[in-house]
């Protein structure tokens, strides 16, 4: 291992963990940074590389990732406390906050092994919540309904969730235990809700979500929408749907089933 | 358990595969999807500027179906068949209906239309956006009506299992695809699938260059392992570099043309080594050398044109500093028109920290498409304008029931892929296509179904992945893979991408065969039995090389200038010996492609000389220099 | 359609958590409703009354709350409501787990705040009423509170004052305790106004902070008020006398119905 010397390196910590039901453990690692490197191109480095500070060689860290440019949504993990993405963490801000890089699984998921969680709860919220147009099917039969500019724009908003779970992270009412749905799910069925042809479900998305662990166990802490990479609106996709849940629950007492 | 109904299975969950999982579930044939990474989480994700179908607005302006497809016919430099790019083009409209049924939230106009853009290669604006992530809006949409079928039980979802091998059945005397052996990402685990056809739909092949455009599962390694058993590669020289993407450590991270298509500028500072900051360069003072050199088009002109351009001004010492990057300014518009583009310029300012809203951008061309893949045929209608939907043979690879969708399907693009035509194709492959593999299966006899054959095929492949693991992991070889791929990525990219030059490229043969030699020589540094991603990296790797052989192999052998394969030594497009497609196919012996050549048909439109208007630059560089030394002295 | 179970559908065989669960949405609104309403409205008019203190005319306004017809049955109002918030408040903030000193956010703050100030309110509305109003004496800390003497004479300034002046822990259980309940109520005002889909967008949403922090303001205004007229009054010897006239009384069999407002004139013992 050639490490050139006139690089800076940068301590990180890991927390690792070998499988899901073994204990996890901490191990550091000296990486060199060139300008510009994000904690990617470290563990990339850490990976060719899997030497620890004390000189052990190592297994490799696992992580997510695909994108590299923050829209696949892989890589979340928590980087010195806070959840974010970790191909868009770059070394020389990190360096400002701390002089360790410290790296976390995130702690709302099942750990796979080392910094990969198990994110199939945020998939299986979205069946849940019927996340789709429900069209006819994929015969050419016309154009979509048209749409304010001012309703795309909404909706192009919220359309950029890419299910990474930072939002869920930072919520001290989802719990790796609980059955919380989540503010994306929520801001989802928003999202849907909003479309000509999508509303047609609502009813069902509004159900599912006045179910224990729906949209009401949301305690307005705001910390997802502080999060959220993708600067999505949740604290007002979450009134939007209290709004529409409470409306619901009035029409259905009144003329519901 | 002998099931009387056809099943196929999907490889790839990019736009290609989900619309192919759609298209297929709904006709009622079960579907098994495949994929590295949950779905929602492919490559497609990234596309960004938008994807393109004649409209209303550019038809009343002269522009048609006809016109798209010969623009791609032009823009690919007529390698591309004709037939399949007339029915894409034309169904280009009915795709974008579709995806705005599906709730894609394009951008509207005031009148709640949906707008449109500007984009490469094309005087008209047929380019359909949303924001300037557009692949993200599109892959969620198709995510969406996967998810609903899953909900419904028509789709059932591999995620994080990797295709490893097809598995071939030749009881009936002609080898058949009935289904693949994959290895199960987290628990190691290798196992066979039965389907009665097989629909790869892996994406491109960025990453044998190290760093590209792509996504970090972008390895080429599922067609690698379709060409190794058999599946031929067509035209697989043909690797596109985008004119404009940020370097970066770990990717080159794109900035999409639509940049450009909203109306931003490509310069270069006029003196050289001038290192004023860029605002502080007066107008008269920069070079927009590609507005200078192809007035009709300017910044739009194609993506190997660019990228030339770019290439060789950084070349002529032109470059910011003196050295490799130019500008790429949207500062001087409006801000409805950031607005619109905020989706990319966010990833400016994320990844550089500077804010592109104020301060021009610094890019540099970087490897970003692969035209070429698996090589695939079709029925083409009798007066070739189109194919016959439904066809069972529509885009199936050279192995029966064996098909290609998106981009690792060599179709549609030639010579160089037009922007947001890759979207288009992705999505048409899975609609129009994939209704000619429910086709195919059903019209399998009862009795030859997947599920109806021995195990002895399947066993026998699934043998073979178990053995290629544990030599991998009980290798102790003095090579690490990354450093490998390190390497092969800088050979390739050196040799290979914008300039092509015949000793250098042979250079790089040879250096392939020494990191051939290297990789025999392997050692990993887990050897573990659980979510081995170095095991799963290290396999993909032995098949880059074996991809990157065959990249190289044709880019020596064709020897003449065509769209992104540009030579130096052979500068012009020679229609008389190369107007052919590239049809390599895998020496199991030498481990090297056997190369031959498939003249391409051109039924509708006959080939021209492709120079989008360029202005004769020479004596224009000459009055530059001169001007040039008159402010210097 | 398909049907799907939702996963956030928690079944449970026991009937008492699968009636909550199956009416849990309706819950949740009770919840968020009941804070707001019966106890909140009562305790915006609590904390005005007890300003009064503070140069107004206490003594009328109590006695105006104490002539309210059917005051018991505000009373049990008030209570059920009181318990049922609480209750489910409890519940409620221990479903979560507050992480602050990760995410150091202010609306993380508040967040954790609510629920930590759940806890002081429920505590100090349980002394503050077992002490005043039920009288009793709790290790020694004896405060009770009349609105009239025994004989008619208004005390309700002056046991007030006695309670507040018995310690200055007092004081401070009664500073932290009514800012508890002022934060508590209008950062629930706030949230309630996201919870019930009232305010929607951001600016909305942070407008109506405005207001609820003014809100907020006032009371507080209004709490420190209360306790520094029940702190600037003078208990006098006659107060005194008469308070432990009336609290003889009371120990001896004399019941609540006895103190109605009288002439200042009546005599001792009953007619
Ligand atoms: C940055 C960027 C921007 C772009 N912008 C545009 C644009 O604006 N307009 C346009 O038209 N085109 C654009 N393109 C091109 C376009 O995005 C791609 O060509 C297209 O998305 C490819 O889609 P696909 O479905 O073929 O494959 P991908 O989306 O790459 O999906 C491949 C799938 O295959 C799976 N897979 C791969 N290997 C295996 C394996 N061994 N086992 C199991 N699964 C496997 C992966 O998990 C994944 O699900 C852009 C490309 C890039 C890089
Ligand atoms: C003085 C009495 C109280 C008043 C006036 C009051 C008022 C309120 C109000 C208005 C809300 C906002 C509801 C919403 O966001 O929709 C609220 C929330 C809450 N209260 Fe109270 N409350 C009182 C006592 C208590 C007590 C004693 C507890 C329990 C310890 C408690 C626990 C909570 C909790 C946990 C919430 C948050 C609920 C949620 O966001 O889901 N409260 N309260
Ligand atoms: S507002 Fe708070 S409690 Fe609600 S979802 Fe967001 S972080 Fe969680
Ligand atoms: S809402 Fe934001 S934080 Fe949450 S999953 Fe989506 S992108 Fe991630
Ligand atoms: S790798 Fe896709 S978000 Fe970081």
């Amino acid at each position: 291992m050639a490490t050139n010397t006139d690089q800076k390196t940068i301590r990180f910590k890991v927390k690792r963990q070998d499988a899901p039901q073994t204990a996890p453990y901490w191990q550091d690692f000296d990486v060199p940074h060139p300008p510009g490197a994000n904690v990617i191109s470290c563990l990339l480095h850490i990976a060719a590389n899997p030497v620890t500070a004390d000189g052990r060689t190592v297994a490799p860290v696992a992580w997510d990732c695909n994108c590299l440019e923050e829209v696949c949504g892989a890589c979340t993990m928590v980087i010195n406390g806070r959840v974010r993405q970790s191909c868009s963490a770059l070394i020389s801000e990190l360096a400002e906050e701390a002089a360790a890089v410290t790296l976390e699984p995130m702690t709302k998921f099942p750990v796979v092994r080392d910094l990969m969680v198990d994110r199939s709860r945020m998939f299986k919220n979205l069946i849940d919540i019927k996340a789709w147009v429900p069209i006819d099917g994929t015969h050419a039969l016309g154009p979509g309904p048209t749409e304010s500019p001012a309703n795309q724009d909404t909706r192009y908003a919220l359309s950029r969730c890419m299910t990474c779970g930072c939002c869920l992270e930072a919520c001290p009412q989802f719990l790796l235990d609980n059955h919380f749905i989540g503010a994306a799910a929520i801001s989802q069925a928003r999202y849907f809700n909003a479309h000509e042809t999508g509303k047609t479900l609502q009813d069902d998305r509004l159900e599912a979500l006045e179910t224990p662990g729906g949209v009401s166990d949301c305690g307005n802490a705001q910390n997802c929408v502080q999060v959220c990479p993708k600067d999505i609106p949740l604290t007002e996709s979450i009134a939007a749907i209290g709004r529409q849940t409470t409306v619901h629950a009035i029409k259905s007492f009144f003329s519901g089933k | 358990m002998a099931d009387n109904q056809p099943r196929v299975i999907v490889v790839g969950g990019g736009l290609a595969g989900l619309a192919a999982s759609v298209r297929i579930a709904e006709a009622g044939v079960p579907v098994d999807l495949f994929s590295m990474v949950p779905v929602k989480r492919s490559h497609s994700v990234c596309a960004q500027g938008g994807i393109n179908a004649c409209n209303e607005v550019a038809r009343q302006q002269g522009y048609s179906e006809w016109l798209h497809m010969d623009e791609t016919l032009y823009g690919g430099d007529f390698l591309n068949h004709q037939p399949p790019v007339y029915e894409m083009t034309h169904w280009a409209p009915k795709v974008i209906d579709l995806m705005d049924r599906m709730g894609v939230p394009f951008n509207r106009t005031s009148e709640g239309q949906r707008d449109l853009r500007l984009f490469g290669g094309s005087l008209f604006k047929r380019t359909h956006f949303a924001g300037a992530t557009t692949g993200q809006q599109l892959l969620y949409a198709l995510d969406e009506q996967t998810r609903r079928y899953e909900a419904d039980g028509k789709v059932t979802k591999h995620e994080f299992w990797e295709f490893l091998w097809p598995v071939l059945d030749d009881s009936n005397g002609k080898k058949r695809c009935v289904g693949i052996v994959a290895q199960d990402m987290r628990s190691m685990q290798i196992r066979a699938f039965r389907a009665d056809a097989v629909v790869m739909a892996t994406g491109g092949c960025g990453m044998v260059f190290g760093k590209s455009t792509m996504s970090v599962i972008c390895t080429g390694g599922a067609a690698s392992r379709c060409y190794q058993a058999g599946a031929w590669l067509g035209n697989p020289e043909f690797i596109q570099v985008h004119p404009t993407a940020i370097p970066g450590e770990d990717k080159c991270r794109l900035m999409s043309e639509s940049a450009r298509g909203e109306g931003g500028r490509v310069w270069v500072p006029r003196k050289k080594n001038d290192d004023r900051p860029p605002n502080d360069i007066p107008t008269a003072e920069r070079w927009y050398f590609l507005e200078e050199k192809y007035p009709k088009y300017g910044n739009l002109v194609p993506r190997d044109i660019a990228t030339r351009e770019i290439f060789f001004v950084c070349q002529q010492g032109h470059g910011i500093g003196g050295g490799r990057m130019v500008y790429l300014d949207v500062t001087h518009l409006p801000d409805a028109t950031k607005h619109k583009l905020d989706g990319i310029l966010e990833i400016y300012e994320k990844f550089t920290g500077d804010n592109p809203r104020n301060v021009p951008m610094k890019i540099f061309p970087a490897v970003h498409y692969s035209m070429g893949g698996l090589y695939t045929v079709y029925t083409a209608k009798e007066d070739s304008k189109g194919m016959v939907q439904g066809a069972p043979n529509n885009m199936m690879t050279n192995l029966e029931g064996l098909y290609a969708f998106g981009e690792v399907n060599y179709q549609y693009h030639g010579a160089t892929r037009l922007g947001a035509n890759a979207l288009l194709n992705c999505i048409f492959d899975g609609l129009f296509c994939g209704l000619s593999v429910v086709n195919y299966v059903r019209d399998q006899k009862p009795g030859a179904r997947a599920a109806e054959l021995p195990a002895q095929p399947f066993n026998t492949v699934v043998q073979q992945e178990q053995a290629k693991m544990k030599r991998l992991l009980e290798a102790d070889g003095q090579y690490n893979p990354y450093q490998i791929h390190a390497k092969l990525g800088d050979e390739l990219t050196d040799s290979c991408t914008v300039i092509r030059e015949e000793n250098r490229m042979k250079r790089a043969y040879e250096a392939l065969g020494e990191l051939n030699a290297q990789y025999k020589n392997l050692g990993l540094s887990d050897a573990g039995m659980w979510t081995n991603q170095t095991l799963s990296f290290a396999r993909a790797l032995g098949d880059m090389l074996i991809y990157a052989e065959a990249i190289l192999a044709g880019s020596i052998a064709r020897k003449e200038s065509r769209g992104s394969h540009y030579r130096p030594d052979y500068p012009e497009r020679d229609d008389k010996k190369f107007h052919k497609t590239t049809v390599a196919k895998f020496d199991a012996v030498t481990g090297r492609a056997t190369l031959e050549y498939e003249p391409v048909p051109t039924p509708l439109i006959a080939p021209r000389a492709r120079t989008y208007g360029k202005v004769e630059a020479e004596a224009d560089d000459n009055k530059k220099d001169k001007k040039e030394e008159a402010a210097t002295s | 359609m398909t049907e799907h179970t939702p996963s956030t559908a928690a079944s449970s065989g026991d009937p008492a958590t699968s009636f909550l669960q199956q009416h849990h949405f309706l819950f949740r609104r009770l919840h968020s409703l009941s804070g707001i309403l019966p106890v909140g409205v009562f305790v915006i008019m609590h904390l005005f009354t007890n300003f009064q203190m503070l140069g107004g005319d206490f003594q009328h306004e109590v006695d105006f709350i104490h002539s309210t017809p059917a005051l018991l049955v505000v009373e049990i109002t008030l209570w059920l409501s009181i318990a049922f918030h609480a209750g489910l408040g409890l519940v409620y903030t221990f479903s979560g787990r507050p992480n602050v000193r990760r995410y150091r956010y202010g609306g993380n703050w508040r967040y954790y705040l609510q629920r930590i100030t759940g806890f002081i309110a429920l505590g100090f509305i349980f002394v503050h009423v077992a002490t005043l109003r039920w009288r009793w004496d709790l290790f020694g800390w004896f405060t009770p509170f009349y609105v009239r003497g025994f004989d008619g004479q208004p005390l309700a300034h002056a046991t007030t004052a006695m309670a507040l002046q018995h310690a200055r822990w007092v004081v401070a259980i009664y500073l932290i305790g009514a800012m508890s309940v002022v934060y508590h109520w209008s950062n629930g005002l706030w949230t309630s106004a996201i919870t019930w889909g009232v305010t929607i967008s951001a600016p909305a949403q942070r407008r109506w902070g405005y207001v609820c922090a003014a809100l907020g303001i006032a009371l507080t205004v209004f709490s420190l008020g209360a306790v520094v007229g029940a702190l600037k009054y003078h208990v006098t010897d006659e107060d005194r006398r008469s308070i432990r006239m009336t609290v003889d009384f009371y120990e001896s069999g004399g019941t609540d119905a006895d103190t109605k407002p009288r002439p200042h004139t009546a005599t001792h013992g009953h007619e």
